[in-house]
This record gives C-alpha cells, structure tokens and sequence, in this order.
C-alpha cells in the first residue's frame, strides 16, 4: 500500500512540470519556443544551484536561512575582485566559492558545535552576511561587463547552441547528484538525517558529517554566486534576495523532507526549481502583473508544505503509547 | 523583609538585569553622545521602539508555546495596506482602523489554522504567508502606491498616543501572559506540549489564538507605522524587522524553544535594540554596520541563552 | 574476530540512585545456543542487556569474560568490535534509503572503489549486502526501498546488518512485539539458522511460549536477581512463570469483598490503530478496577484510545451523568476523569515548573477569576501546600522546580494534581512505578480512601501483589483483548494467569 503512495509522488515531478510548461504553452504567446525555455533557465540558474545547495543543509536536518546571502555574498566578493582588483575570473570565482565554503562553517560551528537554534543563526547570518556585503559594495552596484561578458555569450556549438552557463548548470548538477549518491559522505549524510540516533550508535560521526553537509551548502551556494554575476552582468546591492525562502520552497516542492533524510538533487529539487521558475515566466508571459507572482508563488508554496506536511505525518503513524519506551 | 526582597529579585531576575544594562547604557550615551537625552530624541527612540515592542509582544505569545512567527513585520504592511486601502476608497478613518485589526487577525489566524489543525512546521507556514501578505500589500498598493491620508489620523496616533498605546498594550499583553488562566495553560504547552493535553489543555485552540494575537500586534503595529507616514506601503515591514522582533524577544529571555518567557521583557529588549539603532542614526553610522551589530548582538545573546541552559542541564538530573 | 567459544558474565550488579537494578547475576553462554531472557516489568532484562550492549557499566567487581578472557564493554562501538550485537525493539533502519544501504550502513567508508577513491563500489556492496541476505534465507531484493518493507522485513535487515559487522553473540530484545504470526515463523526459522551456524543468541520476550518453543535454555530473573537458570526441556509454563512472579502473599490489605454500586463508566468495543482490540468494561461508583497484563499487551493504549490521547477507531462510551447512563465522547468524558500516565517525564510533568503549577495544572480554570480569568495565586499556593501535605510531597514548599525532586516525590505531585481535580474516575497508568516501598503503601491507602469517598479508580499495574491488594476485580488483557474477569473473592496468581496462559497456546505456533 504504501508502496504505490511512494511511487506516485516520486513521479509527480515530471507531471507537474508537464502540466505547467502545456497550461503556460496554451495561455501565453510563445512560450515555449527553445529560446525562451533556455533563457528561464539560464536566468534561473542562480536559483536551481541554490536548491542543490540547500538540499545538502535540508537532508541533514538544518534549515539554512543564509543561503541566499551566501550566494550574494560568494558573487559580490567575485565581482569586487574582477571589478576593482582586475583579478583574473578562475581565481575570483575560486575565491567566492571559497567563501562560501567558509561561511558554511561558521554556520556549522554555531549550529552543529554550539548546539544553536539554526533557524535564527541563520538568520542572523543572512543579515550579518548582507551588510557586510554592502558595506564593501558601498551600496553601488558594480559592473563586470567585459570580465563576465564573454562567458555568459559563450556557446557550445557541438550541443545545439547551448549556452555554456546551461551546461556549466548541468555540470553542476551531475556533481552534486553524484556526491550524494555514489560517495560515502552522501550516504552517510542520508543516515544522519534520516535517523540521527542509529546513524549514531552505528558509528557514523553525525557532528562531522553535519559540518561537512553544511560546508557543501556553502560552497555549492558560492557556485550559485558566481553563476548569478555571470548571467546579470553586475553585482546589485538586491541581489538574490528571498532566494533562501524560494530555494527551501523549490526544495520541499521536489520531495525534500524539512524533517531531513528525505530527498533528491536530481530529479527533486532540480525540478522543484524549474516549477518554480517556470511559474514565474509563465505569468509574465502571459502579461500578469509583476506583483502578483510572488502572491501565487506564495499560495504555491503554502501548498507544496502542506503536501510535505501530509507526507511526514503518514510516515510516522506511531500510536503515541509506542513512543514512549 | 530581605526574604521577600531575595524572592522578588529571583522572579524578576530578567527584568532586572535588561533594566539595568538599559539604565546603564542610557546614562553613558548620554553623556557620550549629543542630543541623546533630549526629550525630541527620546520621544522620537519611544515611537519608534513601539511598533517593534508591540509586535515583540505578540510573538512572545507564539513564542512561549514553542512556536515561531516569522510573519509578523509583512503581515503588518499587509493589514495596514488593507486598511488604507479602505481608508481612502470610503473615507472612514475609524472603520478604517478596525479593518486593519480585522485583517491582520485574519491572517494570524490563518496561520493558526495551518499550524494547529492542518499540523504544519510554524517556521513554513510564517514563511509562506510572509511571500504572500508581501505580494499582497504590493498588489493592493498598486503601480503608484496608495494615496496620503488626511492629516487627521496622524494627529490622532501622535508621539503621546503611540506611547500611551504601547504602555497599555504591553501591559495588558503581559497581565495575560502572566496572570491569567489562558496564560498559564500557554506555558504548560510551551513547557510540555504532552503534559499539556493530558492535563486537559485544548492545545489546538490555544496555540490558534496565539497566532491571531500575534496578527493583531502587527495590525496594532500597522496603524503606527501608518501614521507615521500617513500612508501605507509594502516595504514597511522589510525582511530585516523580523531579526528586530526575534533579536528582542530572544534578548528579552524568551526561550525559542517555548515554556520560557513574558511580554515585559521582550518590549524592555526592543527597547535595547531600538536604543541601538537610535544611537547608531545618532552618530551617522550606515544602517549595514547597525544591521551588522544587531545580527552580532542576537547571535551573541542566543549563545548566552544556549551556554545557560547547558550548564543546567549538566547541573541537575 | 576470532571465533567466540564462551561467555560468561560473573557476578554483575547494576545500582541507580535509589534502586538496585541487578544484584550479582552470573551465567555462562555458548555458541549453538539460543537463551532465552525472562521477568516481569522491571525485573532487571533490559539493564543487563544494556550493559551487554556497550549503553550501561555495572558496578565495580561485576565482569565479563569472553573466550576466558575478561573484557570491558565501554559503548556501543566497543560492544559492536568484540561481537555484540544488540537487535533492539525499535526498530533502527533507514527508511529513505535501499537495502543494501542499510545492511552495510556501518561500513560505507570501507566500500569505495579503491583506497583512495571517493566513489562507492555498489556492484561489490549489493553482492555483499546478498550474502547476508542469502544466509538467512531472505528473498527480499537488495535494491529495494526500505519504506515498502514490513516491520518483518526491516528486523531481518537489522539482524543483517548485525551480522556484516561481525556480530557473533547475538542479543533480541521483544523482537515479535510488531510481529505478524508469519514474520514470527520467519523469524524463529533465522534464528535457528543461525543457532545451527553457532551464534550465541539471547532472547528476551514476555511470550512464555515462544520462549519454551524457541530457546535451549532460560534466565529468569526477578528483582535483579537470577532465580532461574534451566534448560527448556526440564521445565514447563507453570514453573516457569512461578519462578519469574516468586511466591505471593494471598491476603489483601483490605479483605472484605465490597458492595457494588451502580455502574459510572461503561467502556463498549473499544479499538483502536494497533491495540486494543474490542474491550468491553463496566466500571462502578466507587470500585477500583484493575488492568493485568504482560508488558506490551495493551493497557496503556486502551487508557490512551478511551481518552482521546490516541485515536479510537471503534468503541462507545457511556458516563453516568446523574445516575443514568449516557452516551458521551472522549472529550467531553475527560472533564470528570483524570489520567495519571505511565511516562512521568514524557507527559507526566512539567518539568522546569514548580510544583505549585504542576498541581494546579490540572484544573486551573478553577483558580481564574470568572471575568478575565485572573489567577488567584493565593489560593493556588494554599491548595497546592494542603495538597502537598496529603500526599506527602517532601519538599520545602509549593515553589521548587519539580525537576529537582527524586522519582518517587515527582510521582506524589502528580497523584496531588489529579487528587487536585477531584474527579469521579481516577485513571491511573502505574501509579507506583520508581516509588520506595514506605512511599507505594501512603499512595494505595490514598486510593483506599478517595475510594471509601465514592472516586472510582482503573488502575494499571504490573505487579501482581500490588494489584490483588488493591482492587475489588481486575480485568485482564491479552494483546490487546479482554481475556478475564476476576473478582476479589477470587483473586490468586493461577486465576489472573489462567485467561494469559489459555491464550498463549494459540500464539506462535
């Protein structure tokens, strides 16, 4: 019985989607010609990574409210160097993600070390990230014009002109996918947040695999930095902002559990983001107001958790009796 | 007569504490910075510290039974957007201000409903009605933004008013908190949500009514804010009031996790941060060093607050 | 590992503040060998199987000795790297993961490609993964998700995974509880497998008879010691269960058979999601009902599913208002009952409150004034002092913080908030669990009192002494069914074991 369940959401990902992109094919003008679909999601990159990134914190049970800001934070620090130091794009971008690796341990040594609550480090950590982000921006925003140019309208002939940042994204997600799933660090972090006590008593250091998971977030979120600067040509002050509430929602909306333990990069969360994004650029296709996309974002959203909500309740059916020995 | 005195500084321990760093930093700032005392300068820091206070307040509420309520500052500009809104299409400033009331209890209940009956994570449902009461107020605003009101409703909600206001609030939030049998079943939630049921509490109902609170302290702190600038707008209740509101409640000895905690002392820490970001505005500082400090400051408290419970922890059993 | 010929543990005793948990139990175990491990609630099982375990010390001049030579068994991971594997009653496994994943959990760093490689070498962990699987004569596939397996199924992976990590001695803790009688017959098919393969193998269970079928030899213990120590060949139920109860006193600290009043509480095929199934009591003014059972069998979730704490998928409920009997739900029974719970800390208490808020929690709209609901904290205080002194709660006053006080203070102001409420019916879920014994006789004569006073009571309680002395009949439970009734006049340890054992003929067979 619960089988069937299982199944059917693990493929709800490809229907919903489907369903959206043909409703939006009918109802806009043009929307779904390859360019434009190439174009959402190169767009849209930031956020997909983004995802990808919280996944990691989400998996081993944290939810990680400054990924956004790290990500900013990653492509600011990126952009200074290019704009005001003329450093070479290979090593500003190394250094963002750097960074972000960086932050993701501060966040762990609050939140794993010290045993915090991590929904207001975190939160913390956002505000604290973002202001020192401005404060070297001097709330400017910064062009890059030539340094990022010629990588954001590089094309891959041999793949039907495919963006080079399209397939740097697909790069990014075999990656991820990859770690989760064929290395022992993936495998154990799915312990660690499935089951945190057995994953314990059968030896695996939760603390340092929950470091570690978080530190990924990090730099997975410097990545999403550097993609962000490279697709808008400029570091604004705005800058991925309430990324960190559309990544968990993109997250959550792919089948990744808030509880921990449960979940997927790929097809998960990737598409989780793609929903999302596709939403977004279907409504303004079809002419609707910029400020209501975020008012049906939210219904969405609200939606998507109270499904998750659904979801973790019919796992855990236990008789309160049972959980008291 | 020492026996009474040692019994009421254990009950108050918090308050004492946040009254005297307050006292403390008031009397060296001063001395250190001009302009700080003066009675433009303190009534301005009073006003200003009163919408943050308020909807401290409320969320001590959601707060003390173990919950969160992260909704606040946009569910605030949403409700005040709706009252405008009504304000300058029937140009009734009374019922005006009722219907920001009513809306921003409406969607604390909204929230309530969600969390209690619907059994979803608090922290989710804040969040997606924080997008959507945001969308909201920007959709109703509209391309231009909401027209000014007649000068008569910011006359009414005056420096004297608006102080006045938090001065009752607060204590008529804090008295039930405290002092009332609905008060007391929000600690035995907060303190054993289990305990609780069994003991008879009606869970459900009363965490639901703590998030209509909590709406209502935004709806109450949406008629400040709007006369403050005698309109309304979206970006009233930005991303950042919230780590204000927490940074307040957390500072003022509220325990995130629940059980712990009273309204008195959240609008004393709103006072400290309020303080902060006035001295901060004082010495020309720029607002991401002042985000900057506050961010340090939470952190740094909920550290404290965290050290303190593992030592007695380690301490008893 | 080196292969492990014997066990043996020497004199082992286990103290905690105020209770000794075990007291000197020694015995010796051999490969080939399925022991069984039996006693009441209490009886000291668990701790030795925690100490087994790596999760508890004993105390000084207890030792364990394997092959001969003495070992200190630190925490689990040592338990795991001398051989020790504890299959515990909850079941431990990943559910969001595959099958091979969690046979190997332990492991996952051992199974890369190569020595320096990051990738795990999948193909060698599901060959690995169904050896085991094969060894115990499993068809479940290893790639299967864990979430889709039964309760069966997920033990069989737990006892794999056991064995990949070298187990040899191996320790079942209640392993049938969530059982289907299939899963049972797998089960004990396994577990002769691997007796036949020379594992050392404890089992614990309160199911006599699966004990008797499955196991070579027995361990019975009884307040921490071992008053038994025989092979299952030269035994039977009877003996067995009189060496894990002892012997008992028959009288009763109040022998005269009392007179029946009408019936308050009526209690009509009560289910609910697991246990219980269909239970049917009438409950009278003033009687104090007992619930027997074994652990495991259901009580507490009747109590639960009655109240409305768990769900009740079947069942009526019928309270007498004003003498006449009338149909009413679980929550609106609630307000003239009250419900002392098994699980002090777990929902019992509030424990960073004082004692005068625990009191007082039971019924605190009593305290609020009509209008606003202020709290009259006067008369809180002065209620929860007489309250305290009744009960003889020992602490200095009403204010001190509960989490301060020992086991058996904490349980006083619980039975002090419900004797707060004063409600006609008194559930109560082992009232006298962790409480020394002057404290256990000041608690059953406030039963006997409030009784006299017309409050009636349903008590839960494992120890049948404690049980017969106190109540005026006593149903009994069966997983989870009403298998006896027995009243006073006839109340004796063969008349309460009669509807258990009857009944354990048709289980596991």
């Amino acid at each position: 019985m619960r089988t069937k369940k299982f199944d059917i959401l693990s493929y709800s990902n490809y229907i919903v989607l489907a369903v959206i992109l043909i409703v939006f094919a009918i109802g806009g003008n043009n929307f779904l010609t390859l360019k434009s679909i190439f174009a959402t999601i190169n767009n849209g990159s930031p956020l997909i990574i983004i995802t990808c990134g919280v996944t990691f914190a989400l998996l081993v049970g944290v939810i990680d409210l400054s990924v956004g800001a790290i990500g900013y934070a990653a492509g600011v620090t990126a952009g200074l160097l290019m704009n005001r130091l003329n450093i070479p794009v290979e090593f500003a971008f190394m250094v963002g993600i750097t960074l972000g690796v960086f932050i993701g341990w501060v966040n762990s040594l609050f939140i794993v070390k010290f045993k915090m609550n991590p929904m207001l480090v975190s939160l913390g950590m956002m505000l604290i990230i973002r202001a020192i982000a401005r404060i070297f921006t001097d709330d400017k925003t910064v062009t890059l014009g030539n340094h990022v140019s010629s990588i954001r309208q590089a094309r891959i002939a041999a793949l039907g002109e495919m963006p080079a940042l399209m397939f740097g994204l697909i790069a990014v997600i075999i990656a991820c996918t990859f770690v989760l799933k064929y290395t022992p660090f993936g495998r154990k972090l799915l312990a660690v947040g499935c089951e945190e006590k057995v994953a314990k008593s059968i030896g695996i250091n939760t603390d340092r695999i929950k470091t570690a998971a978080l530190m990924t977030c990090g730099g997975i979120c410097g990545i999403a930095g550097c993609f962000w600067i490279v697709t808008l040509g400029s570091v604004v002050t705005t800058g991925l902002n309430s990324y960190e509430f559309l990544a968990i929602a993109a997250a959550v909306l792919g089948g990744t559990s808030l509880l921990g333990g449960r979940g997927s990069i790929y097809p998960g969360s990737v598409f989780g983001a793609l929903i999302l994004l596709f939403i977004s650029a279907g409504m303004s296709n079809m002419g609707v107001s910029i400020y209501a996309i975020p008012f049906v974002r939210g219904i969405i959203i609200f939606i998507a958790m109270y499904v998750d909500s659904l979801r973790t309740q019919s796992m855990m059916k236990i008789p309160m009796a049972a959980l008291k020995e | 007569m020492s026996e009474k005195l040692k019994q009421f500084v254990h009950k108050n321990k918090q308050l004492l504490s946040m009254a005297a760093i307050i006292v403390i930093m008031f009397a060296v700032l001063s001395f250190t910075v001009e302009d700080f005392m003066s009675y433009q300068n303190i009534t301005n820091l009073l006003s200003q510290v009163a919408s943050i206070a308020i909807m401290a307040s409320g969320v001590t509420f959601v707060l003390v039974t173990g919950g969160m309520d992260i909704s606040s500052p946009s569910v605030m500009a949403a409700s005040a957007v709706v009252g405008v809104y009504f304000m300058t299409a029937t140009g009734n400033l009374v019922i005006g201000t009722i219907v920001v009331l009513i809306a921003s209890a409406a969607l604390g209940l909204i929230n309530g409903v969600a969390i209690a009956k619907l059994k979803m994570v608090p922290l989710v449902v804040t969040l997606s009605m924080m997008t959507v009461a945001t969308g909201l107020a920007t959709v109703l605003s509209g391309a231009r933004g909401l027209p000014v009101l007649p000068p008569a409703f910011s006359n009414f909600f005056n420096t004297y008013t608006v102080i006045g206001m938090l001065i009752v609030i607060a204590f008529i939030l804090d008295y039930i908190l405290t002092r009332t049998s609905f008060g007391r079943e929000i600690y035995y939630i907060g303190n054993n949500q289990n305990a609780a049921r069994v003991s008879g509490v009606n869970n459900d109902k009363i965490v639901m009514i703590t998030y209509v609170i909590s709406g209502a302290c935004a709806g109450i702190a949406g008629i400040i804010n709007t006369a403050n600038i005698s309109t309304a707008r979206a970006s009233m209740g930005p991303q950042s009031q919230i780590l204000d509101i927490i940074s307040a409640a957390v500072i003022g000895g509220v325990s995130v996790n629940g059980g712990k905690g009273r309204v008195r002392d959240a609008c004393l820490g709103a006072l400290l941060i309020g303080g902060i970001s006035n001295v901060m505005n004082l010495l020309g500082v720029s607002d991401y060093y002042t985000t900057l400090i506050k961010g340090s400051i939470i952190i740094f408290a909920m550290g404290i607050a965290s050290l303190r419970a593992n030592i007695s922890a380690k301490k008893g059993v | 590992m080196e292969k492990i010929q014997s066990l043996e543990l020497k004199n082992i005793s286990k103290s905690f503040p105020g209770v000794k948990a075990l007291a000197d139990v020694s015995f010796t175990a051999s490969p080939g060998r399925v022991c069984g491990i039996v006693g009441v609630n209490g009886a000291g099982k668990s701790t030795m199987m925690n100490i087994l375990g790596g999760l508890l010390q004993p105390d000084d001049g207890g030792q364990i000795f394997i092959n001969g030579q003495e070992v200190r068994i630190e925490n689990p991971k040592a338990a795991t790297d001398l051989g020790i594997a504890f299959i515990q009653q909850e079941i431990q496994v990943f559910d969001t993961m595959l099958v091979y994943e969690n046979v190997l959990a332990a492991d996952f760093d051992k199974w890369r490609k190569g020595k320096r490689s990051l990738v795990l070498d999948r193909k060698a962990m599901r060959k690995e993964a169904q050896k085991y699987l094969d060894a115990l004569g499993s068809s479940i596939s290893v790639d299967a998700p864990v979430y889709s397996l039964t309760v069966g199924e997920k033990q069989l992976l737990q006892i794999a995974r056991a064995l990949s990590q070298g187990g040899q001695i191996l320790l079942f803790d209640e392993p049938t509880s969530s059982l289907s009688d299939n899963e049972i017959a797998k089960l004990f098919e396994i577990i002769g497998k691997l007796r036949d393969q020379g594992y050392i193998i404890f089992y614990i269970s309160h199911f006599l008879d699966e004990i008797l079928s499955l196991c070579d030899n027995v361990i019975v213990l009884r307040d921490g010691r071992k008053t038994g120590d025989a092979l299952v060949s030269d035994i039977d139920k009877e003996k067995l269960v009189s060496m894990m109860l002892g012997y008992m006193v028959e009288g009763s600290a109040r022998s005269s058979v009392r007179k029946q009043n009408d019936i308050v509480l009526r209690a009509e095929h009560i289910s609910g999601i697991r246990l219980p199934k269909d239970v049917s009591f009438d409950l009278h003014k003033g009687e104090i009902l007992g619930v027997w059972g074994l652990l495991g069998s259901g009580r507490s979730e009747l109590f639960n599913a009655m109240l409305g704490i768990d769900k009740m998928t079947n069942g009526k409920l019928y309270y007498a208002e004003n003498g006449k009997l009338e149909e009413t739900t679980s929550k609106k029974l609630y307000k003239h009952i009250g419900y002392l719970t098994e699980g002090r800390h777990y929902d019992g208490l509030f424990l960073d409150m004082t004692i005068g808020n625990n009191i007082t929690s039971s019924d605190i709209g009593r305290f609020a004034s009509k209008f606003l609901g202020t709290l009259n904290t006067k008369k809180e205080n002065e209620e929860s002092r007489s309250l305290m002194k009744q009960v003889n709660v020992k602490a200095t006053n009403e204010k001190m913080i509960v989490s301060k006080l020992s086991g058996g203070n904490q349980q006083k102001v619980i039975i002090a908030k419900w004797f707060l409420k004063n409600p006609d019916i008194l559930f109560m879920d082992e009232p006298t669990k962790g409480v020394d014994i002057g404290a256990k006789t000041e608690i059953q004569n406030l039963i006997f009192e409030k009784s006299e006073k017309g409050m009636s009571f349903v008590i839960i309680s494992s120890e049948l002494e404690e049980i017969m002395s106190l109540c005026d009949r006593i149903i009994v439970i069966y997983e989870g069914r009403l298998v006896g009734e027995v009243s006073k006049s006839d109340f004796s340890k063969d008349s309460l074991m009669k509807g258990i054992v009857s009944q354990e003929g048709n289980h596991a067979d």
